[in-house]
Protein backbone atom coordinates (compact mmCIF):
# COMPACT_ATOMS: atom_id res chain seq x y z
CA UNK A 1 0.00 0.00 0.00
CA UNK A 2 1.28 3.46 -0.83
CA UNK A 3 -0.61 5.43 1.81
CA UNK A 4 -1.24 3.58 5.04
CA UNK A 5 -3.05 5.00 8.05
CA UNK A 6 -3.48 2.91 11.17
CA UNK A 7 -5.39 3.78 14.34
CA UNK A 8 -5.14 7.52 13.76
CA UNK A 9 -6.42 9.62 16.64
CA UNK A 10 -6.30 13.37 16.87
CA UNK A 11 -7.86 15.71 19.37
CA UNK A 12 -7.74 19.45 19.94
CA UNK A 13 -7.65 21.18 23.29
CA UNK A 14 -9.73 24.30 23.66
CA UNK A 15 -9.08 25.86 27.07
CA UNK A 16 -10.37 23.15 29.44
CA UNK A 17 -12.20 21.06 26.85
CA UNK A 18 -10.65 18.38 24.70
CA UNK A 19 -12.40 17.49 21.46
CA UNK A 20 -11.48 14.24 19.76
CA UNK A 21 -11.85 14.77 16.03
CA UNK A 22 -10.32 11.55 14.68
CA UNK A 23 -11.17 8.47 16.72
CA UNK A 24 -9.09 5.72 15.19
CA UNK A 25 -9.00 6.09 11.43
CA UNK A 26 -7.70 3.19 9.35
CA UNK A 27 -7.29 3.50 5.62
CA UNK A 28 -5.03 2.41 2.86
CA UNK A 29 -4.62 3.72 -0.65
CA UNK A 30 -2.86 1.67 -3.28
CA UNK A 31 -0.37 3.12 -5.72
CA UNK A 32 -2.10 4.79 -8.66
CA UNK A 33 -5.49 4.74 -6.99
CA UNK A 34 -7.87 7.71 -6.91
CA UNK A 35 -9.71 7.77 -3.60
CA UNK A 36 -12.49 10.11 -2.55
CA UNK A 37 -12.97 11.31 0.99
CA UNK A 38 -16.51 12.33 1.74
CA UNK A 39 -18.46 13.09 4.87
CA UNK A 40 -20.52 15.77 6.55
CA UNK A 41 -19.02 19.03 7.82
CA UNK A 42 -17.10 18.47 11.04
CA UNK A 43 -16.53 14.78 10.32
CA UNK A 44 -12.74 15.25 10.46
CA UNK A 45 -11.86 15.25 6.73
CA UNK A 46 -9.71 18.36 6.95
CA UNK A 47 -7.97 17.11 10.09
CA UNK A 48 -7.25 13.80 8.37
CA UNK A 49 -5.88 15.63 5.31
CA UNK A 50 -3.72 17.84 7.57
CA UNK A 51 -2.30 14.77 9.33
CA UNK A 52 -1.56 13.13 5.98
CA UNK A 53 0.32 16.25 4.90
CA UNK A 54 2.29 16.39 8.16
CA UNK A 55 0.76 19.71 9.29
CA UNK A 56 -0.78 18.14 12.38
CA UNK A 57 0.81 15.51 14.59
CA UNK A 58 -1.43 12.55 15.48
CA UNK A 59 -2.03 11.79 19.17
CA UNK A 60 -1.94 8.09 18.37
CA UNK A 61 -1.55 5.91 15.32
CA UNK A 62 0.73 5.91 12.33
CA UNK A 63 0.77 7.39 8.86
CA UNK A 64 3.18 6.15 6.25
CA UNK A 65 3.46 7.12 2.63
CA UNK A 66 5.55 4.72 0.61
CA UNK A 67 6.87 3.40 3.92
CA UNK A 68 8.06 6.82 5.14
CA UNK A 69 6.70 9.42 7.52
CA UNK A 70 4.16 11.87 6.11
CA UNK A 71 6.51 14.85 6.50
CA UNK A 72 9.58 13.12 5.08
CA UNK A 73 11.31 15.43 2.60
CA UNK A 74 11.58 12.73 -0.04
CA UNK A 75 7.81 12.26 0.15
CA UNK A 76 7.35 16.05 -0.02
CA UNK A 77 9.44 16.06 -3.19
CA UNK A 78 6.83 13.78 -4.76
CA UNK A 79 3.74 15.42 -3.26
CA UNK A 80 1.33 17.99 -4.62
CA UNK A 81 -1.30 19.69 -2.51
CA UNK A 82 -4.24 21.83 -3.60
CA UNK A 83 -5.77 23.69 -0.65
CA UNK A 84 -9.42 24.64 -0.60
CA UNK A 85 -8.43 28.29 -0.55
CA UNK A 86 -5.21 29.60 -2.01
CA UNK A 87 -3.53 31.79 0.59
CA UNK A 88 -0.39 33.57 -0.46
CA UNK A 89 1.01 37.09 -0.64
CA UNK A 90 -1.65 38.65 -2.87
CA UNK A 91 0.77 41.29 -4.20
CA UNK A 92 2.83 38.86 -6.24
CA UNK A 93 1.92 37.95 -9.81
CA UNK A 94 0.69 34.48 -10.68
CA UNK A 95 3.84 33.83 -12.70
CA UNK A 96 6.29 34.86 -10.00
CA UNK A 97 4.32 32.88 -7.39
CA UNK A 98 4.42 29.77 -9.57
CA UNK A 99 8.10 30.28 -10.35
CA UNK A 100 8.79 30.39 -6.60
CA UNK A 101 6.73 27.24 -6.04
CA UNK A 102 8.54 25.50 -8.91
CA UNK A 103 11.92 26.41 -7.45
CA UNK A 104 10.85 25.22 -3.98
CA UNK A 105 9.68 21.98 -5.55
CA UNK A 106 13.23 21.47 -6.77
CA UNK A 107 12.84 22.39 -10.44
CA UNK A 108 16.12 23.93 -11.67
CA UNK A 109 16.10 27.66 -12.43
CA UNK A 110 16.76 27.01 -16.14
CA UNK A 111 13.62 24.87 -16.46
CA UNK A 112 11.31 26.68 -14.04
CA UNK A 113 10.03 29.33 -16.47
CA UNK A 114 9.23 26.81 -19.20
CA UNK A 115 7.51 24.50 -16.76
CA UNK A 116 5.44 27.37 -15.31
CA UNK A 117 4.36 28.48 -18.80
CA UNK A 118 3.48 24.93 -19.77
CA UNK A 119 1.36 24.40 -16.64
CA UNK A 120 -0.34 27.79 -16.92
CA UNK A 121 -1.31 26.96 -20.47
CA UNK A 122 -2.66 23.57 -19.42
CA UNK A 123 -4.75 25.17 -16.66
CA UNK A 124 -5.92 27.97 -18.96
CA UNK A 125 -4.50 30.84 -16.90
CA UNK A 126 -1.71 32.07 -19.17
CA UNK A 127 -3.63 35.30 -19.88
CA UNK A 128 -3.49 36.19 -16.17
CA UNK A 129 0.19 35.30 -15.73
CA UNK A 130 1.31 38.84 -15.00
CA UNK A 131 -1.71 39.84 -12.91
CA UNK A 132 -1.30 40.03 -9.16
CA UNK A 133 -3.00 37.25 -7.22
CA UNK A 134 -5.24 39.89 -5.64
CA UNK A 135 -6.66 40.60 -9.11
CA UNK A 136 -7.62 36.98 -9.75
CA UNK A 137 -11.11 35.60 -9.17
CA UNK A 138 -11.65 32.73 -6.74
CA UNK A 139 -11.85 30.28 -9.63
CA UNK A 140 -8.63 31.59 -11.19
CA UNK A 141 -6.87 31.33 -7.83
CA UNK A 142 -8.05 27.74 -7.59
CA UNK A 143 -6.49 27.06 -10.98
CA UNK A 144 -3.25 28.71 -9.81
CA UNK A 145 -3.43 26.42 -6.76
CA UNK A 146 -3.76 23.36 -9.00
CA UNK A 147 -0.92 24.63 -11.15
CA UNK A 148 1.49 24.85 -8.20
CA UNK A 149 0.50 21.39 -7.01
CA UNK A 150 1.13 19.77 -10.39
CA UNK A 151 4.31 21.68 -11.21
CA UNK A 152 6.64 18.81 -10.28
CA UNK A 153 4.50 15.92 -11.64
CA UNK A 154 3.79 14.60 -8.13
CA UNK A 155 3.34 10.93 -7.35
CA UNK A 156 0.94 11.78 -4.50
CA UNK A 157 -1.72 14.36 -4.97
CA UNK A 158 -3.84 15.67 -2.10
CA UNK A 159 -6.77 17.69 -3.36
CA UNK A 160 -8.99 19.59 -0.97
CA UNK A 161 -12.13 20.72 -2.77
CA UNK A 162 -10.21 21.38 -6.01
CA UNK A 163 -13.38 22.37 -7.87
CA UNK A 164 -14.45 24.86 -5.22
CA UNK A 165 -15.17 28.24 -6.84
CA UNK A 166 -14.66 26.93 -10.36
CA UNK A 167 -17.10 27.62 -13.19
CA UNK A 168 -18.52 24.62 -15.14
CA UNK A 169 -15.58 24.74 -17.58
CA UNK A 170 -13.22 24.77 -14.62
CA UNK A 171 -14.98 21.80 -13.02
CA UNK A 172 -14.62 19.83 -16.26
CA UNK A 173 -10.96 20.89 -16.49
CA UNK A 174 -10.33 19.81 -12.88
CA UNK A 175 -11.91 16.44 -13.64
CA UNK A 176 -9.79 16.02 -16.78
CA UNK A 177 -6.66 16.96 -14.87
CA UNK A 178 -7.40 14.38 -12.16
CA UNK A 179 -7.95 11.71 -14.80
CA UNK A 180 -4.73 12.74 -16.57
CA UNK A 181 -2.81 12.47 -13.30
CA UNK A 182 -4.37 9.09 -12.64
CA UNK A 183 -3.32 7.93 -16.10
CA UNK A 184 0.20 9.12 -15.29
CA UNK A 185 0.12 6.84 -12.25
CA UNK A 186 -0.34 9.38 -9.45
CA UNK A 187 -1.98 8.31 -6.21
CA UNK A 188 -4.75 10.80 -5.46
CA UNK A 189 -6.80 11.63 -2.38
CA UNK A 190 -9.73 13.85 -3.24
CA UNK A 191 -11.67 15.59 -0.50
CA UNK A 192 -14.84 16.91 -2.07
CA UNK A 193 -18.47 17.62 -1.36
CA UNK A 194 -19.30 17.34 -5.05
CA UNK A 195 -20.46 13.74 -5.02
CA UNK A 196 -21.04 13.58 -8.76
CA UNK A 197 -17.40 14.57 -9.38
CA UNK A 198 -16.15 12.04 -6.83
CA UNK A 199 -18.23 9.41 -8.56
CA UNK A 200 -16.75 10.29 -11.94
CA UNK A 201 -13.06 10.17 -11.06
CA UNK A 202 -12.59 7.99 -7.98
CA UNK A 203 -11.85 4.28 -7.82
CA UNK A 204 -12.92 4.08 -4.19
CA UNK A 205 -14.54 6.33 -1.69
CA UNK A 206 -14.11 6.58 2.07
CA UNK A 207 -17.00 7.93 4.09
CA UNK A 208 -15.72 9.68 7.19
CA UNK A 209 -18.28 10.23 9.90
CA UNK A 210 -17.83 11.28 13.50
CA UNK A 211 -14.08 10.75 13.36
CA UNK A 212 -14.01 7.24 11.92
CA UNK A 213 -14.18 5.65 8.48
CA UNK A 214 -17.80 4.58 8.68
CA UNK A 215 -17.82 2.94 5.29
CA UNK A 216 -15.72 2.50 2.20
CA UNK A 217 -17.06 1.66 -1.19
CA UNK A 218 -15.51 0.63 -4.47
CA UNK A 219 -16.80 2.70 -7.35
CA UNK A 220 -14.77 1.45 -10.31
CA UNK A 221 -15.26 -2.25 -10.86
CA UNK A 222 -18.38 -2.28 -8.69
CA UNK A 223 -21.74 -3.19 -10.16
CA UNK A 224 -23.68 -0.68 -12.18
CA UNK A 225 -27.15 0.59 -11.45
CA UNK A 226 -29.68 1.57 -14.07
CA UNK A 227 -31.64 4.44 -12.59
CA UNK A 228 -34.81 4.91 -14.63
CA UNK A 229 -37.20 7.76 -13.95
CA UNK A 230 -40.71 6.93 -15.13
CA UNK A 231 -43.45 9.25 -16.26
CA UNK A 232 -45.90 9.50 -13.32
CA UNK A 233 -49.20 7.75 -14.03
CA UNK A 234 -47.81 5.88 -17.02
CA UNK A 235 -46.90 2.66 -15.19
CA UNK A 236 -48.18 0.00 -12.84
CA UNK A 237 -45.60 -0.62 -10.05
CA UNK A 238 -46.39 -4.34 -9.83
CA UNK A 239 -45.92 -4.79 -13.59
CA UNK A 240 -42.57 -3.02 -13.43
CA UNK A 241 -41.54 -5.17 -10.43
CA UNK A 242 -42.49 -8.35 -12.34
CA UNK A 243 -40.62 -7.18 -15.40
CA UNK A 244 -37.26 -6.06 -13.91
CA UNK A 245 -37.42 -7.62 -10.43
CA UNK A 246 -37.35 -4.30 -8.54
CA UNK A 247 -40.36 -2.21 -7.56
CA UNK A 248 -40.21 1.52 -8.28
CA UNK A 249 -39.89 3.98 -5.37
CA UNK A 250 -42.23 6.79 -6.25
CA UNK A 251 -41.48 7.03 -9.97
CA UNK A 252 -37.84 5.92 -9.92
CA UNK A 253 -36.69 2.36 -10.37
CA UNK A 254 -33.07 1.46 -9.58
CA UNK A 255 -31.98 -1.86 -11.05
CA UNK A 256 -28.55 -3.44 -10.42
CA UNK A 257 -27.01 -4.47 -13.75
CA UNK A 258 -23.83 -6.23 -14.79
CA UNK A 259 -22.81 -4.03 -17.68
CA UNK A 260 -24.07 -1.53 -20.24
CA UNK A 261 -25.75 -4.25 -22.33
CA UNK A 262 -27.78 -5.32 -19.29
CA UNK A 263 -28.70 -1.68 -18.72
CA UNK A 264 -30.05 -1.41 -22.28
CA UNK A 265 -32.02 -4.62 -21.73
CA UNK A 266 -33.63 -3.19 -18.55
CA UNK A 267 -34.71 -0.10 -20.48
CA UNK A 268 -36.20 -2.27 -23.25
CA UNK A 269 -38.13 -4.34 -20.67
CA UNK A 270 -39.56 -1.24 -19.02
CA UNK A 271 -40.55 0.22 -22.37
CA UNK A 272 -42.24 -3.11 -23.19
CA UNK A 273 -44.53 -2.67 -20.14
CA UNK A 274 -45.85 0.51 -21.72
CA UNK A 275 -44.33 2.79 -19.09
CA UNK A 276 -43.16 6.21 -20.19
CA UNK A 277 -39.48 6.89 -19.52
CA UNK A 278 -38.39 10.40 -18.56
CA UNK A 279 -34.70 9.76 -17.81
CA UNK A 280 -32.19 6.93 -17.73
CA UNK A 281 -29.07 7.33 -15.63
CA UNK A 282 -26.02 5.10 -15.47
CA UNK A 283 -24.99 5.07 -11.82
CA UNK A 284 -21.68 3.56 -10.69
CA UNK A 285 -22.28 4.04 -6.96
CA UNK A 286 -25.04 5.72 -5.10
CA UNK A 287 -22.89 8.13 -3.13
CA UNK A 288 -25.79 10.40 -2.41
CA UNK A 289 -27.74 7.58 -0.77
CA UNK A 290 -24.61 6.52 1.09
CA UNK A 291 -24.09 10.08 2.27
CA UNK A 292 -27.69 10.35 3.44
CA UNK A 293 -27.60 6.97 5.13
CA UNK A 294 -24.36 7.51 7.01
CA UNK A 295 -24.52 11.17 7.99
CA UNK B 1 19.79 27.73 4.06
CA UNK B 2 17.70 27.86 0.91
CA UNK B 3 18.92 30.41 -1.67
CA UNK B 4 15.46 30.25 -3.28
CA UNK B 5 13.70 31.39 -0.07
CA UNK B 6 16.35 34.02 0.72
CA UNK B 7 16.18 35.49 -2.80
CA UNK B 8 12.37 35.47 -2.81
CA UNK B 9 12.22 37.15 0.62
CA UNK B 10 14.60 39.92 -0.49
CA UNK B 11 12.80 40.27 -3.83
CA UNK B 12 9.41 40.64 -2.15
CA UNK B 13 10.77 43.48 0.01
CA UNK B 14 12.04 45.33 -3.02
CA UNK B 15 8.82 44.97 -5.01
CA UNK B 16 6.84 46.28 -2.03
CA UNK B 17 5.78 49.89 -2.56
CA UNK B 18 5.85 50.49 1.21
CA UNK B 19 9.40 49.20 1.62
CA UNK B 20 10.79 50.99 -1.43
CA UNK B 21 8.98 54.21 -0.51
CA UNK B 22 10.23 54.09 3.08
CA UNK B 23 13.77 53.36 1.88
CA UNK B 24 13.62 56.35 -0.50
CA UNK B 25 12.33 58.67 2.25
CA UNK B 26 14.99 57.54 4.74
CA UNK B 27 17.73 57.83 2.09
CA UNK B 28 16.59 61.40 1.46
CA UNK B 29 16.57 62.12 5.22
CA UNK B 30 20.08 60.64 5.55
CA UNK B 31 21.25 62.85 2.68
CA UNK B 32 19.65 66.01 4.13
CA UNK B 33 20.94 65.35 7.68
CA UNK B 34 24.43 64.96 6.24
CA UNK B 35 23.99 68.09 4.14
CA UNK B 36 23.11 70.08 7.25
CA UNK B 37 26.03 68.49 9.07
CA UNK B 38 23.88 66.43 11.45
CA UNK B 39 25.36 63.75 13.71
CA UNK B 40 26.76 60.63 12.06
CA UNK B 41 23.97 58.08 11.60
CA UNK B 42 21.25 60.53 12.60
CA UNK B 43 18.77 58.55 10.46
CA UNK B 44 19.25 55.30 12.41
CA UNK B 45 16.06 55.66 14.43
CA UNK B 46 14.15 55.18 11.14
CA UNK B 47 16.13 51.98 10.62
CA UNK B 48 15.10 50.73 14.06
CA UNK B 49 11.45 51.10 13.08
CA UNK B 50 12.02 49.22 9.84
CA UNK B 51 13.80 46.40 11.68
CA UNK B 52 10.77 45.92 13.93
CA UNK B 53 8.26 46.05 11.08
CA UNK B 54 10.25 43.70 8.84
CA UNK B 55 11.05 41.34 11.72
CA UNK B 56 7.40 41.22 12.83
CA UNK B 57 6.38 39.89 9.40
CA UNK B 58 8.94 37.14 9.37
CA UNK B 59 6.78 34.14 10.19
CA UNK B 60 3.62 35.00 12.15
CA UNK B 61 1.57 36.45 9.29
CA UNK B 62 2.54 33.54 7.01
CA UNK B 63 1.34 31.22 9.72
CA UNK B 64 -1.97 33.02 10.19
CA UNK B 65 -2.71 33.63 6.53
CA UNK B 66 -2.35 29.96 5.67
CA UNK B 67 0.61 30.60 3.36
CA UNK B 68 2.77 28.21 5.36
CA UNK B 69 0.61 25.21 4.42
CA UNK B 70 1.35 25.81 0.81
CA UNK B 71 5.08 26.27 1.42
CA UNK B 72 5.53 23.35 3.81
CA UNK B 73 3.93 20.99 1.28
CA UNK B 74 7.12 21.56 -0.74
CA UNK B 75 10.34 19.66 -0.03
CA UNK B 76 11.88 22.14 2.37
CA UNK B 77 12.95 21.48 5.93
CA UNK B 78 11.08 23.69 8.39
CA UNK B 79 14.24 24.90 10.13
CA UNK B 80 15.87 25.66 6.79
CA UNK B 81 12.80 27.61 5.77
CA UNK B 82 12.74 29.61 9.02
CA UNK B 83 16.46 30.42 8.90
CA UNK B 84 16.25 31.33 5.21
CA UNK B 85 13.35 33.70 5.86
CA UNK B 86 15.41 35.25 8.67
CA UNK B 87 18.43 35.60 6.41
CA UNK B 88 16.31 37.16 3.66
CA UNK B 89 14.74 39.72 5.98
CA UNK B 90 18.13 40.61 7.51
CA UNK B 91 19.62 40.91 4.01
CA UNK B 92 16.82 43.32 2.98
CA UNK B 93 17.45 45.40 6.14
CA UNK B 94 21.18 45.44 5.46
CA UNK B 95 20.59 46.64 1.89
CA UNK B 96 18.38 49.39 3.33
CA UNK B 97 21.18 50.34 5.77
CA UNK B 98 23.77 50.29 3.00
CA UNK B 99 21.61 52.67 0.95
CA UNK B 100 21.12 54.98 3.95
CA UNK B 101 24.87 54.94 4.58
CA UNK B 102 25.60 55.66 0.92
CA UNK B 103 23.20 58.63 0.83
CA UNK B 104 24.63 60.00 4.07
CA UNK B 105 28.11 59.70 2.58
CA UNK B 106 27.03 61.39 -0.65
CA UNK B 107 25.46 64.19 1.40
CA UNK B 108 28.67 64.76 3.35
CA UNK B 109 30.92 64.50 0.27
CA UNK B 110 28.85 66.98 -1.74
CA UNK B 111 28.63 69.38 1.23
CA UNK B 112 32.35 68.93 2.04
CA UNK B 113 32.50 71.82 4.52
CA UNK B 114 33.81 69.75 7.39
CA UNK B 115 35.78 66.53 7.46
CA UNK B 116 33.74 63.37 6.87
CA UNK B 117 33.27 61.31 10.11
CA UNK B 118 33.68 58.10 8.14
CA UNK B 119 34.72 55.95 11.10
CA UNK B 120 31.84 57.11 13.27
CA UNK B 121 29.38 56.66 10.39
CA UNK B 122 30.67 53.14 9.66
CA UNK B 123 30.70 51.97 13.27
CA UNK B 124 27.22 53.26 14.13
CA UNK B 125 25.75 51.77 10.94
CA UNK B 126 27.53 48.48 11.60
CA UNK B 127 26.09 48.44 15.12
CA UNK B 128 22.57 48.98 13.76
CA UNK B 129 23.16 46.13 11.29
CA UNK B 130 24.22 43.88 14.17
CA UNK B 131 21.28 45.00 16.27
CA UNK B 132 19.03 43.94 13.38
CA UNK B 133 20.44 40.41 13.75
CA UNK B 134 19.36 40.19 17.39
CA UNK B 135 16.02 41.98 17.07
CA UNK B 136 14.96 39.81 14.13
CA UNK B 137 16.18 36.67 15.90
CA UNK B 138 14.13 37.52 19.01
CA UNK B 139 11.09 38.24 16.81
CA UNK B 140 11.58 34.90 15.01
CA UNK B 141 11.77 33.16 18.37
CA UNK B 142 8.53 34.80 19.56
CA UNK B 143 6.96 34.16 16.14
CA UNK B 144 7.83 30.47 16.34
CA UNK B 145 5.12 29.96 18.97
CA UNK B 146 2.81 32.94 18.41
CA UNK B 147 0.45 33.77 15.58
CA UNK B 148 0.13 36.81 13.39
CA UNK B 149 1.91 39.95 14.69
CA UNK B 150 1.80 38.87 18.34
CA UNK B 151 5.58 38.45 18.26
CA UNK B 152 6.10 42.21 18.10
CA UNK B 153 3.40 42.72 20.76
CA UNK B 154 5.26 40.36 23.11
CA UNK B 155 8.54 42.08 22.21
CA UNK B 156 7.18 45.44 23.40
CA UNK B 157 5.20 44.11 26.37
CA UNK B 158 8.26 42.26 27.69
CA UNK B 159 10.42 45.33 27.18
CA UNK B 160 7.93 47.49 29.06
CA UNK B 161 7.60 44.90 31.83
CA UNK B 162 11.37 44.76 32.30
CA UNK B 163 11.63 48.56 32.28
CA UNK B 164 8.80 49.00 34.78
CA UNK B 165 10.05 46.21 37.04
CA UNK B 166 13.56 47.68 37.14
CA UNK B 167 12.15 51.16 37.80
CA UNK B 168 9.99 49.80 40.62
CA UNK B 169 12.91 47.91 42.18
CA UNK B 170 15.12 50.99 42.03
CA UNK B 171 12.54 53.54 43.21
CA UNK B 172 10.59 51.89 46.01
CA UNK B 173 12.04 51.83 49.56
CA UNK B 174 11.37 49.50 52.50
CA UNK B 175 10.18 52.40 54.69
CA UNK B 176 7.37 53.28 52.26
CA UNK B 177 3.86 52.62 53.57
CA UNK B 178 1.54 49.85 52.37
CA UNK B 179 2.13 47.63 49.37
CA UNK B 180 5.16 49.61 48.18
CA UNK B 181 7.01 48.95 51.41
CA UNK B 182 6.07 45.24 51.36
CA UNK B 183 7.32 44.93 47.76
CA UNK B 184 10.55 46.80 48.55
CA UNK B 185 11.26 44.54 51.52
CA UNK B 186 10.51 41.49 49.35
CA UNK B 187 12.91 42.68 46.64
CA UNK B 188 15.52 43.37 49.33
CA UNK B 189 15.20 39.82 50.57
CA UNK B 190 15.42 38.49 47.01
CA UNK B 191 18.13 40.46 45.18
CA UNK B 192 18.23 37.73 42.52
CA UNK B 193 14.94 39.05 41.10
CA UNK B 194 16.48 42.41 40.17
CA UNK B 195 19.61 40.68 38.91
CA UNK B 196 17.69 38.23 36.71
CA UNK B 197 15.25 40.79 35.29
CA UNK B 198 18.17 43.08 34.46
CA UNK B 199 20.01 40.17 32.82
CA UNK B 200 16.98 39.33 30.65
CA UNK B 201 16.76 42.99 29.64
CA UNK B 202 20.49 43.18 28.84
CA UNK B 203 20.34 40.01 26.75
CA UNK B 204 17.16 40.69 24.79
CA UNK B 205 17.40 44.47 24.46
CA UNK B 206 21.07 45.42 24.84
CA UNK B 207 21.79 49.13 24.46
CA UNK B 208 23.54 49.81 21.19
CA UNK B 209 27.02 51.27 21.77
CA UNK B 210 28.25 54.23 19.75
CA UNK B 211 31.69 52.73 19.30
CA UNK B 212 32.82 49.29 18.26
CA UNK B 213 32.46 47.03 21.29
CA UNK B 214 33.70 43.47 20.94
CA UNK B 215 31.81 42.26 24.04
CA UNK B 216 28.57 43.70 22.70
CA UNK B 217 29.24 42.07 19.33
CA UNK B 218 29.72 38.67 20.98
CA UNK B 219 26.57 39.17 23.08
CA UNK B 220 24.51 40.00 19.97
CA UNK B 221 25.87 37.08 17.96
CA UNK B 222 25.55 34.48 20.72
CA UNK B 223 22.07 35.60 21.78
CA UNK B 224 20.89 35.65 18.17
CA UNK B 225 22.19 32.12 17.71
CA UNK B 226 20.41 30.91 20.86
CA UNK B 227 17.14 32.62 19.84
CA UNK B 228 17.31 31.07 16.36
CA UNK B 229 18.13 27.62 17.74
CA UNK B 230 15.15 27.75 20.11
CA UNK B 231 12.94 29.07 17.30
CA UNK B 232 13.95 26.15 15.04
CA UNK B 233 13.31 23.59 17.78
CA UNK B 234 9.83 25.00 18.46
CA UNK B 235 8.94 25.53 14.81
CA UNK B 236 9.92 21.99 13.84
CA UNK B 237 7.27 20.55 16.15
CA UNK B 238 4.69 23.26 15.71
CA UNK B 239 1.39 22.25 14.18
CA UNK B 240 0.30 24.25 11.18
CA UNK B 241 -3.44 24.69 11.37
CA UNK B 242 -5.46 24.44 8.22
CA UNK B 243 -6.77 27.64 6.68
CA UNK B 244 -6.29 31.27 7.51
CA UNK B 245 -7.20 33.01 10.76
Amino acid sequence: MTVLVRGLRKSFRQIARRTEVLKGVDLEIASGEVVGLIGPNGAGKTTLMSCLLGYLHPDEGTITIDGRAADDLDIRRRTGFVPERMNFDRHVTARSFLRYMARLAGIPRSQADDRVSEMMQRLGIEHGANKRLSQHSRGMLQRVGMCQALINDPSYLFLDEPASGLDPNGVILARDIILEQKKRGATILLNSHQLSEVEKVCDRVFFLSNGIIARHERIRGAGLNAVVTLLPGSFDPSVIANSVGVAPRENVVTVPVGDDADLAEVVREIVATGAGIVEVRRQTADLEQMFRGES
Amino acid sequence: MSPVVIAETVRRHFVSVAFVGYTAVVAFIAFMLAWFDGPAGGWHSFAALLILVAGAQLIGPEFSSGTLQLLLAKPINRSVYLLSRYAGVVAAIWIFLALGFAFELVGRVTRAKTSIPLQSMSVTTLNVALEALLTCAVLVFFGSFLRSYLNVVLYFVLRMFIGLTMAAINEIRPDMPGLMGIMARYFDRHPEIARDVAAIGRNLYPDRPITFDRAWLMLVLSNSAVALLLACLIFRRREVPYGAD
